[in-house]
Formats: C-alpha cells, sequence, structure tokens
C-alpha cells in the first residue's frame, strides 16, 4: 500500500496586527497546532508565503529559522517542557541567555507571580506554576510574539484562569502578541481576534471589540 | 556566568553521575591497560638499551676454537670496527657445595686482569670487583647466584681440565649478555638453577687451561649498520683459528629471547586498551542515545527557542567527553600503578643491569586523550541525532516507533511488555546489546588467554614429558650407559635421548634450534600430533612443532636441511630430511629425528663416538627418586640432573608473570562486565522512570515493576551474551598467534566453564547491576514524576 499524503493546512490566508491576543480555536485535528508550528518556524509550509514581523519564513533556511524563533518568537506549550534538573529561575536564565538583551529573569518571574518558587525545581511545583516558568521562560527574551500551544489544556480552572491572566498582561502590559491555541470555546471572549478552525481551514475569524477579563470567564 | 547549559549538564552528570563513573571505569581501565603495558614496554625498551650502551654489550661476536692474543689487535684495524676486546668463553662442569645443587653447568668467561672490559661490561650489584693477587676470585651472574643463595665470601668449584678448582665469590653482577640468563639459542628459557655464568680474571684461567696469551673469542663495537660486514670479515681472516659463523646483537641469545618477549607483548599493548576503549565508546553511545530520547521534549524546546543544532550537539557531546576525561584521569592513576607493578615483576624475573622507571608522560597524555576521543565518539551520534532533530517532532513526545513486530505478540503481558519494549525500537536494543556483547567478549578473551596458557602447559608437561628424571651428560656418551642406569633399584625405565643443535633451513629461511633423537618405543616422551594422535619420526623423516611450520613456511614432505651450528674445518654434519606430520609441542621448538638416523647422520661427521647419546630420560618410582638422583650426581660425565617437578616448578616460575597478567585482565574484563551492564540497565531505568512509576500509580506492585524491568534486561543480556562468546574466541585466538613469542606457542583453548561463566555471568550481573536503579523507582515520588513531562 502506498502512502498518501493529507495536508495539514489549505487556503489558509489571515493576516493579525501586531500585539494583538489572538485565539485559535477548533477540534483536535483542525490544523491549529500546525499554523502555530508554521508561524513559529518549527514546521515549514509546502507552499504558500508566511510573513511575521516583515520577515518572510517560506524560503529561510534551517539556520536562519533559528535565528527568527531566537530574535522574534516565544513559545508555550502544554507540557511545559521544562528542564527538570535546572529550577525555575535558571530555566527561564538558559532562554535568556540567547537574548542581546533579555528581561532580568527574577523581575520576570515575580510578574507571573512566582517570585517566591524561582529557586524551586520543576517537580517541585504544581502544573499552574510550571506554566507560569514556562510563561516566563518565553518573556524573558522580549519576544515580538508568544506563541501558546493550549496553554491550559492540562489545568484545572483556576490555575488556567491565573496562567490566563499572566499571558493577557503579557500582550497589554509589555506589548508582546500573543498567538494562542486551544480548544476551549471560553477562552475566545478574553482574544483581540478569534481565528476559529475546521478540518484545515479557516471557518471564520471575528474580532472582540471588548476583550473579557479572564477572571470572568467560566468553564 | 556559568551558561544554564551547562548548569543542566553537571545536573544531568549529577543525576546520572553512576553512569557517567561507570562509562569512566569501563574507559579507566582501557586507558590503564594501555598506559600500563606501554609504560612498561617503553621501560623495559629503554632498559635494554641504556644497560647494552653504557655496558657496551658487543654488536657482533666470533667464537674460535683458539687464537693468540695478538689477533685483538689486528681485528681492531678491520674497517668498522669501533672497540674490540678477545677473551676466553668456556662450558664446563661446576661443583657445589653441601646444601646447593651438586653439580651445574657453568660457563666461565674472561674479564681483563687490571682494566674495565672494553665490551660487554659487568655491572657489579653486590660484593667488589675483581682484585689483583692470586686469589681466584669469580663474579657470578645475579640470576644464578640469587637462585642458588651465593653471597660474597661464599666458594664454588668449576671443574678444569678434570681438576676440581675452588675459586671464592667476590661479587654478584648483572651483564648485558645475560639478562635473559640462557646458555644458548636453544635454550628458550632460562634456567638459573641449572647454568650459571661465571665472570673470572683472564690470567688466571689461562694458567688453569694452559691458555697462556690466548683467547677464543672475540666480541666487537661496530660503527652503526657495519656488524655484519665486521663479523663475516673478521671470520674470513680468523679460519685458521677455527672461527665459527659471527653472531650479530640481533642474534645473541638473551637479546633475541627478550626481542621476542617485547615483540609478542606490544599487540597485547595495543588490541586490549582498544578493546576496553572501543567498548566505552560503545557505553557512552548506549547511554546518550537512551538519554537523548528521555529529553526530546527538553531538546524540542531548546531548538523552539532558538538554540542551535551545534550547542545541542556540543551539550550532548560534552557529556561523553567528560565521561572521557573522568576515565583518562582514572586510568592514569590506575595505569601509573600497573606499570609500576609491571616493572616490579620484570625485576623479580630478570637482572637488568640498569632500570629505566620513566612515567612517560607522553603515555599518559596519548591514554588521556584516546578516553577521550573514543568517549567523543560514542557520543557523537546520538548527539548528532539529538542535534538533528526536528523541533516539531522532538516536541511530540516518543519517536515513531515499529509496532508492527511489536504488535503481533500475543503473550501474558508480563512477557509481552518486555518483548514489545525491546522490538519497538530493534536497533537501540542491539545497541545496547551490543553494550554487554562487548563486556561478555572482553570476559572470554581474557579467560580464553588464561585457559589457553594453562592448556599449553598442560599439553608439554602432562601429555609430551612423561619421566621423572632427565640427565644430562658432559659429553656424549655411550648408548650402553643408559642402559646401565636403567638397571639401577628403583629405575623403571630409561630411555636415551641424543640432541644436538642444528641450524634448519627452507625455502631461503633459517631456524636455530635443537634436533633430539627418539629411540623406536619411546614412552617417556611422546608427540603430539595432529589431532592428538601420537606421531614418531619415520627412518629419513623430521618431525617439527607447529610454530617451525610458520617460521620454515613448511609442508609435510618437504626437504628439510639440518646443519650442525658449531660446524668447523674439522667437523662439519649437514643433512636433509623429509617433514612429517608437525608436533603440537608449545613449548620450545625442537625437531625429532629417530635415533639411529640422527646417530649415523650426525655422529660419525662430528667425530662422535657410535651410539653417541647426550642424555637419558628417567621413569623412577616415587621412593626411588632421591636416592636415585644422589647416584646420579656423583656418577661421573653427568653434568644435568632435573626433576620433572623442577621442570614444572621452572616453566611456572617463568610465566607468573604472564598469568598474572592473564589473571588481572579477568578481574579488568569483570569490572568492564560490571560497569557496561550497569549502564545498559540504569540508562534502560533512567529512559523509563515515568512509564514505571505510572506503572505503579495504576498498581502494580514494585514486584511485578521489577520482574518486568528484569525481563526486558535479562533478554537484552542474553542477546549480548550469544554475540559475545563467537567473537570473544575468534579475538583471543588472533591475539595469540600475534602474540607468540620465541619460546612459547600458545594455541586457542577455551575451556567450557569459561564460555558459561562468560555468558551466565551477564544475568548475574544484570541482576545485581539493575538493583539501584530500581530502589530509585520504589523511592521516587510518584506524583512528582508523573506531574514532569520530560524526566
Amino acid at each position: 500500500m502506498g502512502r498518501s499524503e493529507v495536508p495539514a493546512l489549505r487556503d489558509v490566508c489571515l493576516e493579525i496586527p501586531a500585539g494583538e491576543f489572538v485565539v485559535f480555536l477548533g477540534p483536535s485535528g483542525s490544523g491549529k497546532t500546525t499554523l502555530l508550528n508554521l508561524i513559529g518556524g518549527l514546521d515549514t509550509a509546502s507552499s504558500g508565503q508566511i510573513r511575521v514581523a516583515g520577515r518572510s519564513l517560506v524560503d529561510l533556511t534551517e539556520a536562519a529559522l533559528t535565528t527568527y524563533r531566537r530574535e522574534v518568537i516565544g513559545f508555550v506549550f502544554q507540557f511545559f517542557n521544562l528542564v527538570p534538573t535546572l529550577t525555575a529561575r535558571e530555566n527561564v536564565e538558559l532562554v535568556a541567555e540567547l537574548s542581546p538583551a533579555p528581561r532580568d529573569s527574577g523581575e520576570v518571574l515575580a510578574a507571573v507571580g512566582l517570585d517566591e518558587r524561582q529557586h524551586h525545581f520543576p517537580g517541585a511545583l504544581s502544573g499552574g506554576e510550571q506554566q507560569r516558568v514556562a510563561i516566563a521562560r518565553a518573556l524573558v527574551k522580549r519576544p515580538a510574539l508568544i506563541l501558546a500551544d493550549e496553554p491550559t489544556g492540562s489545568l484545572d480552572f483556576e490555575t488556567a484562569v491565573r496562567v490566563l491572566k499572566v499571558l493577557q498582561a503579557a500582550c497589554r502590559e509589555m506589548g508582546h502578541g500573543v498567538l494562542l491555541v486551544t480548544h476551549n470555546q471560553e477562552i475566545v471572549h478574553m482574544a483581540d481576534r478569534v481565528v476559529r478552525m475546521h478540518s484545515g481551514q479557516i471557518a471564520e475569524v471575528l474580532t472582540n471589540d471588548a476583550p473579557a477579563d479572564p477572571e470572568a470567564l467560566q468553564w | 556566568m556559568v551558561s544554564r547549559l551547562h548548569t543542566k549538564l553537571l545536573r544531568d552528570i549529577r543525576a546520572g553521575f553512576w553512569q557517567i563513573l561507570a562509562i569512566s571505569v569501563v574507559a579507566g581501565l582501557g586507558v590503564a591497560v594501555y598506559q600500563g603495558l606501554m609504560v612498561a614496554y617503553e621501560n623495559q625498551k629503554l632498559s635494554y638499551a641504556i644497560s647494552y650502551d653504557v655496558l657496551r654489550f658487543a654488536d657482533v661476536t666470533v667464537a674460535m676454537k683458539r687464537a693468540p692474543r695478538s689477533v685483538v689487535r689486528q681485528m681492531a684495524q678491520v674497517p668498522g670496527v669501533r672497540r674490540v676486546e678477545g677473551r676466553i668463553v668456556l662450558d664446563l662442569e661446576v661443583e657445589q657445595g653441601p646444601g646447593r645443587r651438586p653439580r651445574v653447568t657453568g660457563r666461565l668467561v674472561t674479564l681483563p686482569d687490571a682494566r674495565e672490559s672494553e665490551v660487554n661490561r659487568v655491572r657489579l650489584l653486590e660484593g667488589r670487583l675483581h682484585s689483583g693477587g692470586p686469589r681466584r676470585d669469580v663474579l657470578l651472574e645475579a640470576s644464578f647466584a640469587r637462585k642458588h643463595h651465593y653471597r660474597p665470601g661464599d666458594s664454588l668449584y668449576p671443574v678444569l681440565e678434570g681438576k676440581r678448582v675452588a675459586f671464592q665469590v667476590v661479587g654478584i653482577v648483572s651483564s648485558p649478555e645475560y639478562i635473559y640468563p640462557v646458555q644458548s639459542k636453544q635454550f628458550l628459557m632460562p634456567t638459573p638453577e641449572l647454568f650459571g655464568v661465571l665472570f673470572v680474571r683472564q690470567s688466571q684461567v689461562e694458567s688453569l687451561l694452559g691458555m697462556s696469551g690466548s683467547i677464543n673469542e672475540l666480541v666487537f663495537l661496530t660503527h652503526p649498520a657495519a656488524a655484519d660486514r665486521v663479523g663475516y670479515t673478521v671470520m674470513n681472516r680468523l679460519r685458521a683459528y677455527g672461527a665459527q659463523d659471527p653472531m650479530t646483537r640481533k642474534e645473541q641469545p638473551s637479546n633475541l629471547l627478550l626481542q621476542s618477549d617485547l615483540d609478542g607483548y606490544r599487540p597485547m599493548a595495543v588490541t586490549m586498551p582498544l578493546l576496553f576503549l572501543g567498548t566505552a565508546a560503545l557505553a557512552v553511545s548506549m547511554v546518550l542515545a537512551r538519554w537523548a530520547q528521555a529529553q526530546r521534549g527538553q531538546i524540542g524546546f531548546l531548538r523552539a527557542s532558538g538554540f542551535r543544532p551545534i550547542a545541542i550537539l556540543l551539550h550532548f557531546l560534552e557529556l561523553g567527553l567528560v565521561a572521557g576525561a573522568g576515565g583518562g584521569v582514572l586510568g592514569s592513576l590506575l595505569g601509573a600503578q600497573f606499570a609500576r607493578w609491571i616493572g616490579a615483576m620484570y625485576d623479580t624475573l630478570l637482572h637488568i643491569p640498569f632500570q629505566a622507571r620513566d612515567a612517560h608522560p607522553e603515555i599518559m597524555l596519548t591514554g588521556v586523550l584516546l578516553s577521550v576521543i573514543c568517549c567523543g565518539l560514542g557520543a557523537f551520534g546520538p548527539a548528532r541525532q539529538a542535534a538533528l532533530l526536528p523541533p516539531a517532532e522532538a516536541m511530540r513526545g516518543s519517536a515513531p516507533a515499529q509496532p508492527r513486530l511489536a504488535a503481533r505478540i500475543r503473550l501474558p503481558l508480563i512477557i509481552a511488555l518486555p518483548l514489545r519494549n525491546l522490538l519497538r525500537r530493534p536497533l537501540r536494543t542491539l545497541g545496547t546489546a551490543s553494550g554487554v556483547a562487548s563486556s561478555v567478549m572482553l570476559l572470554v578473551l581474557s579467560g580464553a588467554l588464561l585457559d589457553s596458557m594453562d592448556h599449553s602447559l598442560g599439553t608439554y608437561l602432562n601429555d609430551i614429558q612423561h619421566y621423572d628424571l632427565i640427565v644430562g651428560f658432559a659429553a656424549p656418551e655411550a648408548e650402553s650407559r643408559v642402559y646401565h642406569i636403567g638397571r639401577w633399584p628403583g629405575v623403571s625405565r630409561a630411555e636415551p635421548t641424543l640432541e644436538l643443535p642444528v641450524r634448519l633451513g627452507h625455502a631461503g629461511k633459517e631456524e636455530e634450534t635443537v634436533v633430539i633423537g627418539m629411540t623406536p618405543g619411546a614412552r617417556l616422551r611422546r608427540l603430539p600430533g595432529p589431532e592428538g594422535r601420537a606421531v614418531f619420526p619415520l627412518p629419513g623423516g623430521v618431525l617439527f612443532t607447529n610454530a617451525l611450520v610458520h617460521k620454515l613456511t613448511l609442508e609435510r614432505g618437504d626437504w628439510l636441511r639440518l646443519e650442525y651450528t658449531q660446524n668447523t674445518r674439522e667437523f662439519r654434519a649437514r643433512t636433509f630430511l623429509r617433514s612429517g606430520p608437525p608436533v603440537n609441542q608449545p613449548v620450545g621448538n625442537p625437531v625429532y629425528v629417530r635415533m639411529d638416523d640422527l646417530q649415523r647422520r650426525f655422529g660419525r661427521p662430528l667425530g662422535l663416538p657410535p651410539n653417541s647419546v647426550t642424555g637419558a630420560l628417567l621413569a623412577v618410582e616415587p621412593a626411588f627418586e632421591a636416592g636415585v638422583r644422589r647416584r646420579l650426581n656423583t656418577m661421573e660425565g653427568v653434568s644435568l640432573v632435573q626433576s620433572k617437578q623442577e621442570l614444572v616448578d621452572q616453566i611456572n616460575e617463568l610465566t607468573a608473570y604472564s598469568k598474572a597478567f592473564m589473571t588481572l585482565f579477568v578481574v579488568f574484563a569483570c569490572a568492564m562486565a560490571f560497569a557496561v551492564t550497569y549502564t545498559a540497565t540504569d540508562s534502560v531505568l533512567w529512559e523509563r522512570t515515568r512509564e514505571l512509576a505510572t506503572l505503579r500509580t495504576l498498581g502494580f506492585s514494585q514486584g511485578r515493576v521489577a520482574l518486568l524491568v528484569s525481563l526486558e534486561n535479562m533478554a537484552m543480556a542474553g542477546l549480548g551474551a550469544v554475540g559475545g562468546l563467537w567473537p570473544g574466541a575468534f579475538l583471543a585466538d588472533a591475539l595469540l598467534n600475534a602474540s607468540q613469542t620465541e619460546g612459547f606457542t600458545t594455541r586457542i583453548f577455551v575451556e567450557p566453564q569459561t564460555y558459561v561463566l562468560s555468558a551466565v555471568g551477564p544475568f548475574l550481573l544484570v541482576f545485581i547491576a539493575q538493583w539501584p536503579g530500581l530502589r530509585r523507582i520504589r523511592s521516587l515520588d510518584l506524583a512528582a514524576t508523573i506531574r514532569l513531562r520530560d524526566e
């Protein structure tokens, strides 16, 4: 039996203004993570154009994509991907080393509410705390764009809200654009823009003139 | 500030400390073996070179029947000669006082009366050198003196012209000619209990032998590469004085055997460390592959954050380099001790006039570098794989498995799970099994070397030599004398033996050895042929050892030239005999001819009496042995009496250090097998901590988890054991073939228990090695472990 190619994304056309909080919503397999990976330079598209902060990602070499990720993107993942042998602060400092002008790691951790926990190892932190370390790690190098893939997917409601507040603050107060992938319908209320995806295509794009505070969310 | 990637590295090392240490130990053992053997090798070479240089060891020696001393001055004019000394050298019987073996063979070697010798000087170890005056002083060569417990002031009695003459020992010396104190090239091992060298003043020997103003040997120092030319010029000019073929330094018996020993040593010094270091590289690769697998999520994140592939590559490479550096340091410390130990072994075996004891920092540094390079090479593969892992794929967690075969396994879960784990990533399973296989290989290899040595000596001592006493005559005697001894009370059998030094020639190659005459029906010396069947020379035929087959490129049916080595103008003996089947004789390289053939072809041309023999082999009832010995010792014309037990002791003493080496290799191989097995099992546990913790949270008992892990590890050990047995035996064979020396021809032999222990050992080691890892899992904070996405 031969292998058949299944396109993860088709006919996607989207423009996102800088500094917005954008939520990509859709069921599993709808292509939202693939789109996020393309924007983050983790995957490359077989055809089409992707431009982020004035750069075209299509023709970039692997080395150039690495530089792009280093300079432009901050990642937050569902399963945190912390280095378990480094403390919270060291995890942040690890990424800070990549930036020519990073934020102070301690201050960033304080900003995400982990001032007291910065010398703890990931194993000693709760899931929410680990995710906030992951956000601090993304923030420390002052990325133009934070890409968060299901950042609350493995968290309980209260912890998730806390994480979302940190992400919203990163957008509103620090000026980072945030692209958040989720299948949680409630989260769309806090977004500036909502991109609904289905079967590898954009079903609709909605703008939200009055984004909600995460604490007002319910699920 | 230390980069956080380095902090991670340090913490990873701390977390996997025992694995890294185990790898370092394996590499360290390789470095220790390399450094120990190479330093000892270089020091031995240097010791010989210094001793030869300082004591002016002759470049060429020409023996004559007798010549006037004036030839010394004439020969000094021969082009290429730097220095020349004339001397008298004479083999004779030496009687010893009470409490010592009554009679031994001595070699008198003269030294100038009032000055140091120009060539072949001696080094005083104890007492003093000769003084002037009429007293008969003798300097004894150290190995003989030590064996017979001589001290300055003791006396011994050479028999000169039939007269027993008392000499007083004034000093114990070492000599460059007798570092390996053998009587001639035909004697392949030192026999200090039977043979000793006595250095006496020239004038005293001249007067005792009536050789005033005469010499019978010239020793030369020559200009570089002039030794052959000088030797042949001198021989041709001194033909009238019975000059024999010149003997260059290369052919000098002691030097020849020392070189042979060194040559046999080198393959071991190269191969063994390479095997250890290769295994260390494999262990590094095995551990890092699993670490990289366990850290896929972290690698993915690092790459996603903008760390370049080279940073990931270096990060993992550094782990290998750290293990290698650790191995280098451990190995150089252990290697220095090892080298000292080998040096001390040589000290007890040989009396080298000047001992080099250099530390050889260049060898130490090479050892450390080899360790770092090998571990670095081992780390490179998994490090490169980690570096090239696409970040998106890395983030997805586990690598794509190959589940087809694994999925087909329909067995109880407790068996299916471990089997599926092994089959899911067959390459990695093979990698880990290779680590175990390499340790099994080394176990078999070192065990086989020891077995082969024991077996070879056993063959020589038990299958070939069946006598209780061997008797040597000072000069050839009539065969009837042996039959007379055979009628003594307690002597159940007496067989004559005739031994003559010969030069063998075939296909343009020559080899000096001894030809032994065998009487039909001989039982006290049996010759095992191909497949162990006893063989006996046919009329006109000659039997030779397996070693000579290679040295002379002989085949059964070839004509072999035998020439007496001390041919002179008056007596020359040379004959051609047809080669029979090879004899499996591991010690010595004699050739065997029928007694009547040898007597006819050599006896008459050499002017020997009819039916001459040079000794006898005796079977003696144990109760009578001491009495028979006493009687033989007082018998006129008997120069040697040696019991089988003395031969056994002599061989054991000589091979003690080789056996100690082999035993040490076995110990090293066991240590390495444990370290590798520990690394293999612990890295499996390390990689699967989260999975095993999950099983425990699901309600699997600690025992069930241990059983799952044990079955997987045991299966891996089984694969390794099967994979390591044959290569181990193959390597042992190759190494033995490359390490043959002049005196010993060891053939591969592996005891069944070596195979069994080598194969079973890994299972036992797995059981022990996985215990710390299982303990770690038992004491895990399950909640914390499961909370972590990546461990």
